[in-house]
């Protein structure tokens, strides 16, 4: 029976009004209990006194028993513990087709039985994530899974769901509980938000949860989203939780002498909206934590590639800011799709940008005529750009819709105030608009202004059949996957379709395909452009607002990962000066197959190794006080409190890379090298110590100092780790080129040139012993300042090591 | 390691030889040894300039003012009067600009030189112009070294992405939804046996690689293992550690050390396919950087083509192009000369080391981009310091494209020793050796072309069919289809026609395979299977059969 996945519990029966009435009961005595104090006859006890008879009474209630069973109905999804202490069912009604039972449980020192079949071997309940498949043909009018613990013993029951075996989000397949893991989280995060700044914790929390229920959870489009963004543990610079979450907010307080940030005052006025490095604000706006990056990530989008403007251009960046956070605005309000376009079609910067804001309609003397004096620009780009509709097979659209578009888009004016600018709205005015009725993709388009017009051709540009063949793809093909085929588009517009003529939404639309298995397909693959790698790459390396603020600069040190230096240097355009103009920035393909990117990576982490290192600890950097890296508040720490090499090497490469597909027994040695091949001292008494840790090795170094030493000293020389790291004979006076006439010998060579493979350094026993040696070692945060530094610098190397795998330039599998 | 599709040791068999050690083995088509000195380009390559955003080479190729109403030579001026910054009424106007600002030459007249050619003989007595700044096109047109080919098509429709995604693939039956094809140039790398390289550092997909091997390449899927992109050939390459230092004193070696003894046991294992093209990355741009770099170590690069991205002082220790206000504090310093100097500068300059070091990059197909071309507006531009400073680098619509690309002069005579080279002419002026300008072919084009009135923006909006340009020593210069055609005259007064544009009569199929063919024998009708004899399909246009025959002597 009972297809399994692993896990599950017991069976005992208590119906569920039992619990329902003992609630309502606790309300109703608290109540009274609350008015009687009140009455106005009542003795008048002293507040204290009222306060700890109502405590009394309520925590009375409060120590009710424990539930001993729910009741499920299909896709519900129990978001609250249960302490199983003796028996526990979870009830659920016969639902006429396959479901998948979940529930996690924080112990397997626990038996699961459904419908009274204990669960045994493979089925046995573990630990963690259990979810169960309970066939139809096995389902009674009643069901229960039964939950059993030993007397005495205390198992917590949560996040249970019961749901089909095949759901559905819109038309697409959606992941069930069992596909949808914590690799599935943190690619989702990887692909939709920039990588986001979750917790550890969170995203286990959202692994265990139904898909639909975590996508909803970890994409919207707040200004904020704490689960998706938390401030870091003691985060000092805590604004940005509850403040600043449109860019032009952000940008003020980035750039305000006003503010309480580690910036000092005569280096942020830069980040204003109206100054150099506007673009800088925005990388920010991405990784500081407190905001909502998904919301970001999409706003990049929108403004960078699909509804793209460019600064290099006549728009100005007070317009582009507006642009973005009017569009944002619009898709944070929930408005369908064709409005939250109908936006941007009516922004000034679109105006600017095509400019259209000089388009008339007037009448020329000389042809007698009314004439469109202006361009076709933006009119051409309204369908195609906007919604992909090309005017395929359609005679009138050069000679009838564009005309006629060209027409609908006049007398939208860009007010200019001498001494200041332009403005950053569009004035809709009649006296040199087209007021009459157009003709557009063959339909009447009616409106006594532009602004009128716009809204009334949007419905039904979304729904025209290019549209609906074309931007469904745009999207996903943009943001999610390189290699869609036509099976995956066809399902794709389903989806899209599927939402009605009038309410296409796109986060409805990427909630649903975020969890889909179109998503989650081995077919799916996403180069990353070098906007999202950077920015991807930043949000896993900086842990604070301070890192997020500094960006890699130097105020009285360094902190943070740069991006816009690599954006740069990658030639991919800077952000709002995308590389196609409106046909969007840096694509993904232009991105993998940019030698340059690589390039310019590669020498960032090995050349300049130091801006990666270096971006542990300053002594005044925070407004005059220290700041130290917060590695130690994220990474593993075992129960004696110390953080192991054997530990920390698997958490970064998952943390960077998003999943353990690629961590081999190659990525294992070098980054346990990494981390834990560091010079120790030894004491005047002959111990060893651990110095502080400055010096370091990499595999191919220890290898060929282990060797060397070996060769000079005899078969019986100690290659231990604690010796090759400190005794200076080994660790400086093997493999050098001093002792081989100021080169290094051929044999030297080789083995700094060796290339280890995962089946060399499983076989070679020197490296296993080695690698054992190094993973039992731990990073000292709580040393002196010297070893803590060295040990924060080992992390961001190790972690810098990862970031130059091809890895980290997709998403694939 | 996991997974599927992709095992790197085979790959490795053809393409590395690699065993254990790293740094032993060479790419595909680079050579080893590498010699300090421009060596001198003994192969035939083609650069392709692609013009982004559907270049208006109706600006820079004009017919003659005309008085008489009723030719095109009125037509067009009485409709491009905004986009020239005429008068709209003034004649007098229409003519004074063509007159100072385009060089005549007329179809078997005046400034047409023996051995130019007028296929056809479809423009006999046509007087064209071309715009004066672009001095080297001018010179080199004379020198029978242009092949001006009119109403062409690379695109077969008005939207940007698609036209170009068809210009650059070379198949005008593409769609959108078909970005995984091959690039013309990509294909015609690997039909000739040798590198695709892009001289931008995000390549286009003119430079895609098909997938196999020639001539049984799959042209719907890419392989992009002979391309590699550059964004300045003097600093390319992934740093490494030194024998000479002790590795335990420096820690950016050794960590270069880790990343580059980890891709060489990488390389050796199996990994998911989408990693593949990083893998490919470090290796080529590894080896490539070593090699260029022993080439071009004792090489300077030339003056000019310095000139063209900064202030230098020339030959003769004069400054090239010096800033001629007095009141400005950089009087009389050297100016860089191009306005998009950090992009197309960059890339004359790639250009000539690429040759520089063609022994070992073993180039066949080079491919270089200038946008800004979607002219909407302001399609000319005059600054106000332009009178005063003819040489200046401030925005001058279309016109500051041209001059980056085609202006300067260079020709059969001296050039000054401060002569003001744009970047084609810097490139030629400092190319060591005639037979590295004997093999190299230059083909510029843009997605689309424009429409043939401007509009009331002072630009013009997407058109169809445009010139374009195929440049060399080897190539027959001269005119290509029919110049100003008669059927477009009625096109400019119809008010019937919203959108008028040229017609296209030629699509790109033969004349690209024609420039695949001087590149390498036979290549053409793989690279444009549609001009394969018993193609089954609609065969490509050409405005008269067989017009390209004779395109190069």
């Amino acid at each position: 029976m009972v297809a399994s996945l692993n896990r599950v519990r017991r069976y005992a029966f208590l119906s569920p009004p039992y619990c329902l009435k003992n609630k309502v009961a606790s309300k109703l005595i608290i109540l009274m209990l609350a008015m009687f104090f009140a009455l106005p006859g009542a003795a008048a006890p002293t507040d204290k006194e009222k306060m700890a008879a109502v405590m009394v009474v309520i925590n009375l209630l409060l120590s009710e028993p424990e539930p001993t069973s729910v009741e499920l109905s299909l896709n519900q999804f129990v978001n609250r513990q249960y302490l199983v202490r003796e028996n526990f069912d979870v009830e659920f009604e016969s639902q006429g087709r396959d479901v998948e039972v979940c529930f996690v449980l924080s112990s397997s020192q626990i038996q699961v039985s459904i419908n009274g079949q204990l669960q045994t071997g493979n089925n046995a309940a573990r630990a963690g994530e259990n979810c169960y498949t309970v066939p139809s043909s096995q389902q009674g009018a009643e069901n229960a899974i039964s939950f059993s613990v030993a007397n005495g013993q205390t198992v917590r029951l949560s996040a249970i769901s019961i749901d089909t075996t095949a759901p559905r989000r819109l038309t697409l397949n959606s992941l069930t509980r069992v596909g949808w893991d914590n690799d599935a989280v943190r690619k989702v995060l990887k692909i939709f938000a920039f990588g986001g700044h979750a917790t550890d914790s969170q995203i286990n929390t959202w692994a265990n949860m139904p898909p639909r229920f975590a996508i909803n959870e970890m994409l919207n489009f707040q200004q904020h989203n704490p689960k998706l963004s938390p401030l870091a543990a003691g985060e000092r610079y805590r604004q940005t939780a509850s403040r600043y979450g449109t860019l032009r907010e952000f940008a003020e307080f980035l750039s305000s002498p006003n503010s309480n940030l580690p910036i000092p005052e005569n280096r942020r006025e830069q980040y204003r909206v109206d100054r150099y490095n506007f673009d800088d604000t925005f990388v920010r706006f991405v990784t500081t934590r407190g905001l909502n990056p998904f919301r970001q990530r999409i706003g990049f989008w929108e403004t960078n590639y699909h509804l793209a403007v460019n600064l290099d251009t006549d728009v100005t960046r007070e317009q582009i800011a507006v642009y973005y956070d009017e569009i944002m605005a619009a898709h944070e309000a929930g408005l369908p799709y064709h409005q939250v376009i109908g936006v941007a079609a009516k922004s000034a910067a679109a105006a600017m940008q095509y400019g259209h804001r000089r388009n008339e309609w007037v009448f020329d003397r000389r042809e007698q005529e009314f004439v469109l004096r202006g361009n076709f620009d933006f009119a051409r780009e309204i369908s195609q750009l906007y919604y992909g509709i090309f005017g395929v097979n359609d005679p009138n659209h050069e000679n009838g819709t564009i005309i006629e578009t060209g027409k609908m888009l006049t007398d939208m004016r860009v007010p200019y105030i001498n001494n200041v600018g332009f403005q950053t709205f569009v004035s809709f005015e009649t006296d040199q608009h087209h007021t009459g009725d157009l003709t557009i993709l063959g339909r009447t388009i009616s409106g006594v202004d532009a602004s009128q017009k716009i809204d009334n051709l949007m419905p039904i540009s979304i729904n025209h059949p290019e549209s609906l063949a074309n931007l469904p793809s745009m999207i996903i093909g943009t943001l999610a996957d390189d290699n869609l085929t036509p099976a995956k588009v066809t399902q794709i517009n389903a989806a899209w379709a599927s939402m009605g003529y009038s309410n296409k939404n796109l986060l409805t639309f990427l909630r649903a395909y975020a969890i889909s298995d179109l998503f989650h397909s081995p077919d799916q693959r996403k180069y990353l452009t070098s906007h999202e790698r950077s920015l991807y790459l930043a949000n896993k390396f900086n842990l604070d607002n301070l890192e997020s603020f500094f960006g890699g600069n130097s105020y009285s040190g360094r902190a943070g990962r740069q991006v816009d230096n690599i954006i740069n240097d990658n030639a991919a355009g800077d952000i709002f000066r995308p590389l196609h103009n409106v046909f969007g920035g840096q694509t993904s393909q232009e991105a993998a197959d940019s030698a340059v990117s690589f390039e310019q990576n590669y020498n960032m982490h090995t050349l300049h190794e130091y801006e990666i290192r270096d971006t542990a600890q300053c002594d005044s950097c925070d407004q005059g006080d220290a700041w130290w890296k917060k590695w130690p508040s994220v990474l593993p720490r075992r129960a004696d409190g110390k953080y192991y090499v054997a530990d920390v090497a698997p958490w970064l490469w998952r943390h960077a890379v998003g999943r353990m597909d690629e961590y081999t027994e190659l990525e294992r040695a070098h980054l346990y090298t990494l981390l834990g091949a560091y010079r120790r001292d030894i004491r005047n008494n002959g111990d060893i110590g651990n110095g502080d840790q400055d010096r370091t090795f990499d595999l191919n170094l220890l290898m060929c100092i282990a060797t060397d030493y070996q060769r000079r000293e005899g078969a019986n020389a100690d290659i231990s780790l604690a010796n090759l790291t400190s005794n200076g004979n080994a660790w400086y006076n093997s493999c050098t080129p001093e002792d081989d006439g100021g080169s290094y010998s051929p044999s030297e060579r080789a083995l700094l040139n060796q290339a280890y493979t995962s089946q060399d350094i499983a076989g070679n026993p020197v490296i296993q012993s080695l690698l054992t040696q190094m993973g039992q070692r731990t990073l000292d945060f709580d040393g002196n300042d010297r070893v803590r530094e060295h040990s924060l610098e080992r992390v961001n190397v190790a972690l810098g090591f990862i970031f130059t795998t091809p890895f980290v330039f997709a998403e694939g599998q | 390691m996991s997974t599927n599709n992709f095992d790197r040791r085979q790959f490795l068999q053809s393409a590395l030889c690699s065993g254990l050690l790293y740094g032993a083995g060479s790419l595909p088509g680079f050579m080893s040894s590498a010699q300090a000195a421009p060596a001198p380009l003994n192969q035939r390559i083609i650069a392709n300039l692609f013009f982004d955003g559907g270049v208006d080479f109706r600006h820079l190729i004009v017919p003659a003012y005309d008085p008489a109403p009723d030719s095109f030579g009125n037509k067009y001026w009485k409709h491009r009067w905004r986009a020239h910054r005429v008068s709209e009424t003034n004649q007098a106007t229409w003519q004074a600009r063509f007159e100072d600002d385009y060089y005549p030459i007329t179809v078997g007249g005046s400034g047409w030189n023996g051995g130019l050619v007028d296929v056809g003989g479809l423009n006999s007595g046509t007087t064209f112009g071309i715009w004066r700044e672009a001095g080297w096109l001018i010179d080199m047109f004379r020198a029978g070294n242009v092949a001006l080919v009119f109403n062409a098509v690379g695109g077969t429709n008005r939207a940007h992405d698609l036209s170009s995604l068809m210009l650059n693939q070379g198949n005008l039956l593409s769609s959108l939804n078909q970005q995984d094809r091959s690039g013309w140039g990509g294909r015609l790398a690997r039909s000739a046996g040798g590198n695709s390289i892009s001289l931008i550092s995000s390549p286009t997909p003119f430079s895609f690689g098909p997938f196999g091997n020639s001539p049984n390449y799959n042209p719907n899927r890419i392989d992009n293992r002979e391309l590699i992109s550059i964004q300045n050939s003097r600093e390319i390459g992934l740093f490494d550690f030194n024998f000479n230092d002790h590795q335990v004193n420096h820690r950016n070696q050794r960590r270069a050390r880790t990343s580059k003894s980890y891709y060489a046991a990488l390389r050796q294992e199996t990994i998911p396919e989408v990693y593949e093209k990083f893998m490919d990355h470090e290796s080529k741009v590894r080896e490539f950087g070593n090699l260029i770099k022993a080439r071009l170590e004792s090489v300077p690069i030339p003056i000019y083509i310095q000139a063209l991205m900064r202030g230098v002082n020339g030959p003769n220790g004069q400054p090239i192009n010096p800033e001629p206000n007095p009141n400005s504090e950089n009087f009389g310093d050297p100016r860089r000369v191009l306005r998009n100097s950090y992009s197309f500068g960059r890339q004359i300059q790639n250009f000539y080391d690429v040759v520089a070091a063609n022994p070992e990059l073993n180039p066949r197909v080079l491919s270089m981009r200038y946008g800004g071309w979607d002219s909407h507006n302001n399609q000319r531009v005059i600054p106000n310091v332009l009178a005063s400073d003819p040489n200046t680098t401030e925005s001058r619509g279309i016109e500051s494209g041209f001059r980056d690309i085609f202006g300067g002069k260079f020709g059969s005579g001296q050039s000054s020793p401060n002569a003001l080279h744009g970047g084609f002419s810097a490139l030629w002026a400092s190319l060591p050796n005639q037979s590295d300008r004997n093999n190299i072919l230059l083909t510029m084009a843009g997605e689309f072309g424009r429409q043939i009135r401007d509009n009331g923006d002072a630009g013009t909006d997407h058109g169809k069919g445009n010139l374009m340009l195929v440049i060399g020593e080897r190539c027959r210069g001269g005119v290509y289809g029919e110049m100003f055609p008669d059927s477009e005259v009625d096109k400019y007064d119809n008010t019937q026609l919203n959108t008028p544009d040229i017609d296209a009569r030629t699509e790109i199929d033969h004349l690209f395979a024609s420039v695949c063919n001087w590149v390498s024998p036979n290549s053409g009708q793989f690279v444009f299977p549609r001009t394969r004899s018993g193609y089954s399909g609609t065969a490509p246009i050409i405005e008269r059969a067989g017009m390209f025959n004779a395109l190069f002597t």
